[in-house]
């Protein structure tokens, strides 16, 4: 029923990671029914950001300039390197304005029953960057999930002799949260983890 | 409608779209199920934070004729919080839940390997030995998929292999004459421990050991047979060979 351009994108859309059959149709009438140039942008967009974007070979983000900006630049403290899952955590962590120090992105997580294993992650460079840097302090920011407790324990035992200090992100009650209704799993968290006031 | 409420372990989370989750899991009454978690990822009010690996839930969900059903409520019944914190035994627990996902199916009875995971969590939960819990696993997997020896005989004859060497084929232990030509035979001492570790009772867990020699004897063969038996190699076996081994 459907000319066979229409069909093509709509298989090409059912490509992208929660997209249907049904999602897949709107968005392809919904870009036939734009004016042309919104579709010429949105093809420009695709082809542009798969030619320049690459992974910082510092950091292991994607970026336009190899080192990033965040790498590149002198005001932010190289001696606190933040260990974060994926660019999505890197940009969350930015957006709180509460570090100015490097990143590393591992490019996911421990995972077992995927075959994700540390040699499929930006771990093995960890070590070297940490001992080139002078880190003081590093910061495991993966998920506070099975598998990024997981993550975080062993790039914690990979550390071990580096001579920096490893911390791992605060876990327990969210702010504006109330007691009474955090989990026990949570709450007894933060109890383990509380610190001075 | 309240829905169904049952313990269960979480055997795999899969994201889909923003904020949902697909959550297999092992339920103690209705077997191995899929379900669709709306919103776990960005609300844990309904979910109290228990939708996770290494968590025992007591889930409630809603479960239609055809179709996936869907998660309504999950809360934590147990932690294995040790586990969590020890990087062999998160390895070993995932290929268990991994394994027990592929050798079960939806709508099978899952009793046995519920309580087999129970089990054998409590049991690295408490410090028990790993490749002991590793070699029960399997051979009692081996077993449920029907494939496993249960007694002390030939699987082909039927000849008794009380004291005697003997191959593990698929379909249970060979003697030596009807297993010629393929290779060297287990030990008599290999022989037993995998009878026993398959027939050993769950209050037994604990004090079963496996010595290093037997095991290196019965290890790659019992992993061959496990594969055979599920038919396709688990993901997570490279990784746990290389956790067990540091």
């Amino acid at each position: 029923m459907l000319a066979r351009p229409i069909k093509n994108l709509i298989r090409e859309l059912r490509k992208l990671p929660g997209v249907g059959e049904k999602t897949a149709t709107r968005l392809a009438l919904h870009i036939l029914t734009a004016p042309p140039e919104r579709a010429e942008n949105l093809a420009h967009a695709l082809t542009e950001v798969k030619e320049r974007i690459v992974p910082c070979k510092e950091c292991h983000q994607l970026t336009e300039d190899s080192p990033c900006a965040i790498c590149a630049s002198p005001r932010r403290d190289r001696t606190l390197l933040c260990i974060v899952e994926d660019q999505v955590s890197l940009i969350s962590i930015e957006n709180s304005g509460n570090f100015n120090g490097l990143y590393h992105v591992l490019g996911g997580r421990l995972s077992p029953m995927d075959g994700v294993g540390p040699s499929s992650l930006n771990i093995p460079d960890i070590k070297d960057r940490v001992r080139n840097l002078g880190v003081r302090e590093v910061i495991l920011a993966t998920n506070p999930n099975v598998d990024g407790e997981a993550t975080a324990l062993y790039i914690k035992r990979l550390l071990e002799g580096t001579g920096a200090a490893v911390t791992r992100i605060a876990r327990g009650v969210p702010m504006g949260g109330d007691l009474e209704y955090a989990d026990s799993l949570t709450l007894g968290r933060a109890i383990d983890g509380r610190g001075t006031f | 409608m309240p829905g169904e409420l049952d313990l269960a372990f979480v055997l795999r989370l899969v994201p889909y779209r923003d904020a949902d989750l697909v959550v297999t899991l092992l339920t103690q009454h209705h077997g191995l199920i899929s379900l669709m978690a709306r919103g776990a990822r960005k609300s844990q009010k309904r979910f109290s934070g228990a939708l996770d690996y290494l968590t025992l839930i007591r889930a409630t969900f809603k479960k239609p004729r055809s179709g996936m059903g869907t998660l309504t409520a999950a809360e934590s019944a147990r932690s294995y919080e040790k586990i969590r914190g020890d990087l062999a035994g998160y390895h070993l627990a995932m290929h268990f839940f991994e394994v027990t996902r592929l050798a079960t199916r939806e709508g099978d009875d899952a009793n046995e390997p519920f309580l087999l995971l129970g089990h054998l969590l409590t049991l690295l939960e408490r410090g028990g030995d790993r490749t002991s819990a590793l070699r029960i696993f399997h051979l009692k997997t081996i077993s449920h998929l029907g494939y496993a020896p249960s007694e002390l005989a030939c699987a082909s004859c039927g000849a008794g292999l009380h004291e005697s060497e003997a191959h593990l084929h698929e379909g249970g232990l060979i003697c030596p004459p009807c297993g010629a030509g393929s290779g060297a035979p287990l030990s008599k001492g290999a022989v037993n421990s995998i009878v026993r570790a398959t027939a050993l009772p769950y209050e037994n867990f604990s004090s079963f050991k496996l010595s290093m020699q037997v095991e290196r004897e019965i290890g790659p063969v019992v992993e061959a047979a496990l594969i055979r038996a599920l038919g396709a190699e688990p993901r997570s076996l490279e990784q746990l060979h290389e956790m067990l081994k540091a």
